[in-house]
């Protein structure tokens, strides 16, 4: 969290949302899910963090929804979205470096029962971004249950 | 095409704002370093996809210069990429992806800075076309031409 910001940093601004699409019991275990690849997960958090960041930057959270699984779907609205991220908006967060930045760190991807989980922190020139991503098979596909992003702008 | 490929589905379209005079003072701009053109291509290509994933044109649209979304609405775009949900032309992958080839950036005669290169994804080619112009400080973009083709398995 970004409360625990370590001394050689300073916090100029800080923006901490979490989503979390509430699990249903139909969700338990029905069949095998295979974790993918470091690739694939490569993939999923960069392009995840872009649509958000445009979501963000744009106010329009309707792109974000219309990616997400049917669980993110079916519990939060657009307008929901834009209430939950006003502090990135308000505070101008571009996350955009996301794209190409170094992992700072991360942790080894998991399943909770049929949620990917994929938790790590990227550092850009400005910011620190940490996130907890969650993602549900639909349709062959992984897509966002649940959205955790800390943002810390570094001071130079 | 190479001979080793072969063309399943290929789409290229191309949109580019008109450039106004206004847009002069552009021509002072410094290209952006080689990390930055990084960013601004990938950002670009992955909103763009994200746009034809979903049929929705609005984020990219409100993503984009004053110049094209001056020239350009959210239905006309729906149109212009049909083909690229028709034929699921989707390329997340570029978000990672390696370069193929891309030439050195340039700031046109108009002022506009002008990212060329292409993509090669496991599934798809992808060859982008794209100009930006400075907003308030930040390059938004001010054209788009993508040739995305299908590889054969």
């Amino acid at each position: 969290m970004g409360l625990n910001m370590k001394s050689i940093r300073a916090c100029l601004a800080t923006a901490i949302v979490a989503l979390f699409a509430v699990t249903f019991v139909s969700l338990a275990p029905a069949f095998a899910v295979d974790i993918p690849d470091d690739d694939d997960q490569d993939i999923l958090i960069r392009a995840t963090l872009v649509t958000f960041n445009d979501a963000n930057l744009s106010g329009n959270y309707s792109v974000f929804m219309a990616k997400a699984s049917k669980e993110f779907q079916a519990q939060f609205t657009a307008e929901k979205m834009a209430s939950a991220f006003e502090s990135f908006s308000k505070n101008k967060v571009d996350l955009g470096d996301v794209v190409t930045a170094e992992y700072d760190s991360y942790e080894k991807a998991r399943l909770d029962g049929n949620a990917l989980v994929l938790v790590g922190v990227f550092k850009t020139n400005d910011l620190e971004v940490k996130y907890n991503l969650h993602f549900l098979q639909n349709d062959d596909a992984w897509k966002v249950s649940s959205i955790n992003v800390d943002t810390t702008r570094v001071k130079h | 095409m190479k001979s080793i490929r072969a063309n399943l589905a290929s789409c290229i379209v191309a949109l580019f704002a008109l450039t106004l005079a206004w847009m002069q003072p552009a021509l002072a701009a410094d290209i952006p370093d080689d990390d930055s053109q990084d960013v601004l291509i990938r950002t670009t290509l992955l909103t763009f996809n994200d746009a034809n994933m979903t049929n929705n044109y609005a984020v990219m649209l409100a993503r984009s210069s004053k110049q094209f979304q001056s020239q350009f609405t959210a239905d006309k775009l729906t149109t212009a990429f049909e083909k690229f949900r028709t034929n699921k032309l989707f390329f997340e992958e570029v978000a990672t992806a390696d370069y193929d080839s891309s030439e050195k950036a340039v700031i046109d005669k108009e002022g506009a800075l002008v990212l060329v290169g292409v993509f090669k994804t496991d599934d798809l080619q992808v060859k982008y076309n794209l100009r930006f112009v400075k907003n308030d400080d930040a390059w938004k973009m001010l054209g788009i031409n993508v040739d995305a083709t299908k590889k054969k398995q």
